[in-house]
């Protein structure tokens, strides 16, 4: 019957536009429509599904402003049992280093983790950094780009998909989970399911409340800031290669060209 | 030279050369009247001739009386056609065009209501559609019947067109059905063997080039295969019929289309159907007839394609109906190297609904059937220029506002969204549906050309427009979903405030709402349709792809009867059906309660309670913004078009749009 807790986030819905504030760089959470992210949305559905073969519990934990409060609902919508929200606002700002920090010491307030799931990339930071970062925090195993998750008594193993293939994990609980795209597909939260989350506890945190200072976190001591930004630019034409009967070598010639073989 | 230079090259077709490889393929007007031609149909052809179009086969033309589904079949035995088609070969001879006609007989796939005859046909089978018992064909009659061709082919020559195309082998008309195994049961000389089957068919076109000489065309029309028919003919059988014809030695080109009224889509596919859907199909015949032009037809819509077919030798001629309804300078564009402004086809097949009722339209060309006032080069320079201030953004007001600067007013149009395109933008959000955003991404590259000022997330008040000085407003502000959930059997309660009980809980939304994708909607839907139109199936199909399950809830006997006008009932039954999208039919909703749905039965009262409906979506109809309409009428001059008048469908609001941008 494992525990689990499961990080959620909100993001500005990838179809509105989306901006950095002027001021500092920081994502114009006001700009756009928010969502729970959907990678996230897929890491809660995994989590209900081990508990719906296995049984035990479903947390979701949110560090973020009040407004995570939606994606928080959506997640207890779907099912998930009971929330953790850590809410400061001495928290804007900060880094992936700084967020993870946060992070496990809120997983640290909820009684005998077994399994943390998390989205392997956000789709507005995309660093991607935050699961390996907070299992090293935290002295679990890592196992991220899940797409495949078993859980077999105290073990759990994971099917890995990168870039360079799939590769076949094994670890011992308590560990930390990064699912990918292809995991699942979430389930709608029903309206049942809807109605039951308006009465699922949500416990909010500050920094405080899980004895950290405020001076570790925020824009000030980040380590790492965003100097400049700037829009996606349009797409460059591409080249045209036309094949008569050499378009292989064509082909080759320009990636050497641009150095990529 | 152009950049199409296959499809702007001439080709020969028999005696005559078309100038091009651009075919308009037979379609139906019905400007018809007294069985015969208006001054209508010469504008119509003479708009599409002038628009560069190499070859125009113009509507099917009745043989016999028996051919005859509504009234407005021109009857080609009649002598009386002779004088109109010396009007129409004159206007369109005028622009290098050759012009043929299409004489035809439907058999079994029409009705007896409008001549009081019966309804001929080789065997006694049905037809899916009119679903009239046929009958059998004698001798004497089949000598009747090759006589009309005959006869057509006689008018055609007297009148100076360029030739005939015999018609009523494809879509399953009557020398199809003579073809078909499937439909085909006699004994007799015309059934049987491929010969049996063949023979009425050989003798019609060796009587039709015995009436034309060898100085006009004469071509013939087949299907590339018969769909999905059990027992119809396949693209090989057609291959074979191809050859046979083309050994003959009498015919100057093939024309190729495909289906039968068992799927219509296969004729006239509309969207999904994807571009160049025959192409195949067509290629394969053409391979088996290589001395012959073979015309290729369906969705052929951009020069591209028309190109890349013609350029690959699939097919000698690119044929298209539809995208020259929509756009008759289609041709010239192309030519000129004008792509970005044609207007394209989209598929929506509001032109096959049209011609149920009325003469030919097309859902964003407000010109069809009235080239002589709103056809090319009609628009003229507004007397002085106005400050006119359109207001929605929609398909209307953007029709409007385009029109009116195109005179030379100044326009400015208002929209209160971030986005141009109104209800449209909703429906294309569908995948199904997405290239209906052709119609208003058209109009947007073509605002894009003029000086019109757009102004968006700005909901111009009547306070504001009388200050700013506007001398005109188009007032195109749209409409807005009821949400009542009355079914139209009750009118008195549309009046009283009251809604459905529990209509009004938070998991009831629109079909807009649904469609915008903003609607937070569980996994179990139930839709409740009381319009009979599209909308809902949309918003059914939207939600499935999404996987939603769907319950589609009608009071009405059939889920969307609307979309047997436009002929993909059919297929969208088949495809929504296989998305799992289940029909309830006869019923209305009593109440929601929670997630419960009680729903009765329109006939018997009888109620009956669903179970775990996480949303309901509601298409029962939209009521009319016309409150700004109202807030200026009296203090300037102000016209309402499109759904602020009372809630329609898309071509209302252009064809409105239109008279507003020219009357101003
Ligand atoms: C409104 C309408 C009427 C039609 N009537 C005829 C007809 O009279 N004879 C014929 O051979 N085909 C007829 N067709 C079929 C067209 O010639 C053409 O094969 C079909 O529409 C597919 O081409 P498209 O995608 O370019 O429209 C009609 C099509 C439409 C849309
Ligand atoms: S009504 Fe639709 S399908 Fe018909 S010609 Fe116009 S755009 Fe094409």
């Amino acid at each position: 019957m494992p525990n689990i807790v499961v990080l959620v986030k909100q993001v500005p819905d990838t179809y509105s536009e989306r901006r950095l504030s002027d001021s500092d760089h920081t994502l114009d959470r006001d700009s756009a429509d928010a969502v729970l992210d959907e990678i996230n949305e897929r890491a809660v559905e995994e989590a209900l599904l081990i508990k719906e073969a296995q049984g035990g519990e479903v947390t979701v934990l949110s560090v973020g402003p009040d407004r995570a409060t939606e994606a928080i609902r959506k997640a207890l919508s779907m099912g998930a049992d009971k929330a953790v929200h850590v809410s400061d606002p001495a928290l804007h700002g900060s880094c992936v280093i700084q967020t993870s920090k946060v992070i496990a010491a809120a997983v640290g307030k909820v009684d005998g983790v077994d399994l943390v799931i998390a989205g392997n990339e956000a789709t507005d930071g995309r660093s991607g950094a935050v699961p390996a970062i907070l299992a090293e925090l935290l002295g679990y195993p890592q196992l991220t780009h899940a797409r495949k998750v078993v859980i077999e008594g105290t073990t759990i193993k994971v099917t890995r998909e990168t870039d360079e293939g799939l590769t076949h994990l094994e670890a011992s609980l308590p560990a930390v989970v990064s699912v990918g795209e292809k995991i699942n597909e979430p389930r709608y939260p029903s309206f049942k399911g809807i109605m039951a989350a308006k009465k699922k506890p949500v416990e909010t945190l500050t920094v405080a409340d899980l004895g950290i200072d405020a001076g570790e976190v925020g824009l000030a001591s980040a380590t790492s800031t965003v100097v400049e930004a700037a829009p996606k630019p349009p797409r460059a034409a591409g080249q045209k290669v036309e094949d008569e009967g050499d378009g292989g070598a064509k082909i080759a010639e320009y990636l050497v060209g641009q150095k990529l073989i | 030279m152009s950049d199409y230079p296959t499809l702007f090259s001439p080709l020969r077709i028999g005696p005559l050369t078309a100038k091009n490889r651009v075919w308009m393929t037979a379609h139906s007007t019905q400007l018809v009247k007294d069985h015969n031609f208006t001054d209508e149909h010469v504008h119509y052809y003479a708009e599409r001739a002038r628009g560069g179009v190499g070859v125009i086969t113009m509507e099917a033309m009745a043989v016999h009386p028996t051919t005859q589904p509504y009234k407005g079949k021109i009857f080609a035995f009649d002598p009386a056609v002779v004088p109109n088609y010396e009007k129409l070969a004159a206007a369109v001879h005028e622009h290098d065009t050759l012009l043929l006609a299409q004489p035809w007989h439907r058999g079994r796939e029409t009705s007896g209501t409008v001549n009081r005859l019966p309804v001929w046909a080789p065997s006694s089978v049905p037809d899916v559609v009119y679903r009239e018992m046929p009958h059998v064909l004698v001798d004497e009659e089949i000598d009747e019947l090759v006589n009309g061709y005959v006869l057509a082919a006689r008018h055609a020559v007297e009148g100076g067109l360029d030739g005939v195309e015999v018609h009523g082998l494809a879509h399953g008309y009557l020398l199809g059905q003579f073809l078909s195994p499937a439909t085909n049961h006699r004994t007799d000389q015309f059934g049987g063997s491929f010969e049996n089957r063949l023979r009425l068919i050989l003798d019609i076109i060796a009587r039709t080039r015995a009436e034309t000489g060898r100085t006009k065309v004469v071509g013939v029309r087949i299907n590339g295969s018969d769909g999905g028919v059990p027992g119809g003919l396949t693209n090989a059988d057609w291959a074979k019929i191809a050859r046979a014809i083309a050994d003959t030695g009498l015919v100057d080109y093939i024309s190729v289309t495909r289906g039968t009224y068992i799927e219509r889509m296969d004729i006239y596919g509309a969207t999904p159907q994807p571009a160049g859907f025959q192409v195949e199909d067509t290629a394969r015949i053409k391979a088996a007839v290589p001395e012959l032009p073979v015309v290729v037809v369906g969705r052929m819509n951009t020069p591209e394609l028309a190109e890349q077919v013609l350029a690959a030798g699939q097919a000698d001629m690119v044929g298209m109906a539809r995208q020259l309804i929509a756009d008759p300078e289609w041709a010239n564009k192309a030519r000129d190297g004008e792509t970005t402004s044609i207007r394209p086809c989209v598929g929506a097949n509001w032109c096959m609904a049209s011609i149920v009722n009325s003469p030919l339209a097309c859902v964003h060309n407000p010109a069809v059937g009235r080239e002589l006032t709103l056809g090319v080069g009609t628009l003229t320079d507004a007397p002085a220029a106005k400050r006119v201030a359109v207001v929605g953004g929609g398909p209307g007001g953007m029709r409007a506002a385009l029109t009116a600067a195109q005179r030379g007013h100044r326009v400015t149009l208002f929209e209160q969204d971030a986005e141009l395109g109104g209800q449209v933008r909703l429906i294309g959000r569908s995948e199904t549906y997405a290239e209906w955003q052709g119609i208003t991404d058209w109009l947007i590259s073509q605002l894009d050309r003029t000086d019109v000022q757009v102004q968006l997330k700005h909901r111009a008040e009547a306070a504001e427009l009388l200050a700013e000085g506007f001398d005109e407003v188009v007032v195109a502000t749209g409409s807005t979903p009821l949400k009542h959930g009355w079914s139209s059997l009750r009118p008195a309660s549309w009046g009283d405030g009251t809604t459905v009980p529990g209509a009004d809980q938070w998991n009831v939304h629109s079909v807009a709402e649904a469609l915008s994708g903003k609607a937070q909607i569980g996994p179990r839907v139930f839709i409740f349709d009381d319009t009979g139109a599209r909308q809902p199936v949309v918003a059914a199909e939207y939600l499935a792809d999404r996987r939603h399950e769907v319950t589609l809830v009608t009071r009405l006997p059939q889920v969307a009867p609307d979309l047997e006008a436009s002929r993909d009932l059919q297929a969208t039954y088949r495809r929504v059906r296989g998305k799992g999208i289940r029909f309830i039919t006869d019923h209305e909703v009593d109440a929601v309660v929670e997630d419960s749905v009680v729903l009765r039965d329109v006939w018997t009262g009888e109620t009956t309670t669903h179970a775990d409906v996480d949303a309901v979506v509601l298409s029962t109809g939209n009521a009319a913004d016309d409150a700004l309409y109202h807030a200026l009428k009296g203090r300037l001059p102000v016209r309402a078009i499109g759904d602020c008048v009372s809630p329609r469908r898309i071509f209302n609001a252009i064809w409105e749009g239109e008279l507003a941008g020219r009357e101003i």
